[in-house]
């Protein structure tokens, strides 16, 4: 573990980082281009992908990056879902810069990490689309809804997470120009005096 | 921490939630209408809308062959003994036609139609994502001259309403959602009541119709039209037939389940009504 820490912490600059950062970025469009394009096809439940998606490219960039795609997601979210435009903005906005904020200070890239902040997330957000917009309406038997439509959608939403861990992990890994690793940052100077 | 809260970035944090609700608020003021970059985007996207949801329904239609092949044969057992039925009943068919051309002719249906105004066929580009009353989007807007509350019908019957519009596409709610109301009667009875969409029942694309009485003579089958007594739909549109008669929780009247005419299952072109008769006194009374 010391050896592959050392590793990680001597290893040489990535080259042409400008590039790959093109590319990263390029590649971020398309995925949110697909979560979106997806959103709208088809009659049935489907998972909210623009937020796995969302919380992804949040637990490597800073505040304003996040909370700049927090918003260009929820926007998108508002218009696939018919629902007021800067609802889900203003969600989203401030998920994504909470999640920024975690993974700078608090935790690191792990698989279950993103798992358990996308149901939270999700949680949050498909609880907020069921008050607003059918819980205060007060619609007769409204808790079959949430059994029945919201949690297979927050379901949906965490099982993607799954799938979409992996794919931001590969273009993270070989495209993610300085590793945003605050801890092992924190570390290197301490092994230093070691 | 109080560091943060006293941070130029908290403040800018602050301007960006205080335009977003202020982007809410306007959206709000524009009764139906959406913000103008949200038109400019769904410009954009509806041939990208258009093209997915024709690339799911192939692919669902595809894995359909596979994992419903049960329930088509269940399907196919009950369409054998509706075709029995149907072939029974084809006896009287003739005798039928004639009476409905005379009743046509003598409730002057042929004179009121003329009246209504009708779009240019408006085809589904794709759904509201994860709307539980399955409402979806046409490939026409206000350029087009629709506006919003105009009812949106198909050959068969009544679909819903329009409740949102932009530039070049808009926002149907169907008969399934409980926001509608719509006056409706019995087309051979006196009864009458109000549809409206159900949470238990729109997963079967079912809705129910209310305030029956409780000697109620509506039965299983008969067909419920659009009445015009309250609400913003022209009269005389099919909405559906009744499917069973059922108590309502208040236990003082009874509602009666209603499966409608349209197959907004399988839906791929409607018609929106612009102007009927009566929609302008509607339009004030609003």
């Amino acid at each position: 573990m010391r050896q592959s820490k050392r590793k990680f912490l001597t290893q040489k600059p990535v080259r042409r980082p400008k590039l790959r950062n093109a590319i990263r970025w390029g590649l971020y469009a398309v995925c949110i281009f697909l979560a979106f394009v997806t959103a709208n096809g088809g009659d049935f439940t489907k998972p909210l992908l623009l937020i796995p998606i969302a919380l992804c490219i949040s637990s490597v960039s800073g505040a304003v990056v996040s909370g700049g795609i927090g918003i260009l997601c929820g926007l998108l979210l508002d218009i696939s879902c018919g629902t007021l435009a800067g609802y889900h903005g203003i969600l989203l906005f401030l998920i994504c810069l909470a999640v920024s904020c975690m993974y700078d200070r608090l935790l690191l890239q792990r698989f279950w990490n993103l798992i358990w902040l996308t149901a939270v997330a999700a949680f949050v957000v498909t609880g907020f689309d069921f008050v607003f917009q059918y819980a205060i309406w007060g619609y007769h038997q409204v808790s079959q809804l949430y059994l029945h439509h919201t949690l297979p959608c927050l379901a949906y939403t965490v099982i993607s997470s799954m799938i979409c861990y992996p794919v931001f992990s590969l273009i993270h890994r070989f495209l993610l120009p300085k590793r945003r690793r605050t801890i092992e940052k924190k570390l290197k100077p301490m092994e230093e005096t070691a | 921490m109080g560091g943060f809260f006293r941070s130029k970035k908290f403040r800018i944090i602050l301007c960006i939630i205080a335009l977003l609700i202020g982007m809410m608020l306007y959206a709000v003021t524009q009764d139906g209408y959406t913000l103008p970059t949200t038109g400019f985007l769904g410009r954009i996207l509806n041939p990208i809308r258009s093209a997915s949801n024709s690339i799911s329904t192939s692919v669902q239609d595809t894995l359909d062959v596979f994992t419903k092949s049960k329930a088509y044969q269940t399907e196919n057992e009950e369409l054998r003994q509706r075709v029995a039925e149907l072939e029974s009943q084809m006896v009287d068919y003739d005798k039928t036609k004639q009476d409905l051309a005379d009743l046509s002719e003598f409730m002057g249906i042929k004179e009121d139609h003329p009246d209504n105004q009708f779009s240019d066929p408006c085809t589904i580009i794709g759904y509201v994502e994860n709307d539980p009353f399955h409402g979806f989007y046409i490939d026409r807007g206000s350029d087009d001259g629709l506006s919003v509350y105009d009812p949106v019908v198909t050959a068969e019957g009544l679909v819903g309403i329009i409740s949102e519009i932009s530039d070049t596409y808009a926002t149907v709610e169907t008969i399934c959602s409980p926001n509608l109301s719509i006056g409706a009667k019995a087309s051979d009875k006196s009864e009458s009541g109000i549809v409206e969409g159900d949470v238990t029942l729109s997963s079967n694309y079912r809705c129910r119709m209310i305030y029956l009485e409780k000697d109620t003579t509506l039965k299983s089958g008969d067909l419920i039209t659009t009445s015009n007594s309250v609400g913003i739909f022209p009269q005389g549109y099919l909405i559906g037939s009744v499917e069973s008669i059922e108590p309502m929780d208040n236990g003082l009247s009874y509602c009666a389940v209603i499966r409608p005419s349209v197959d907004l299952e399988n839906l791929k072109n409607v018609i929106v009504i612009k102007d009927f008769a009566g929609k302008e006194q509607q339009d004030a009374a609003k």
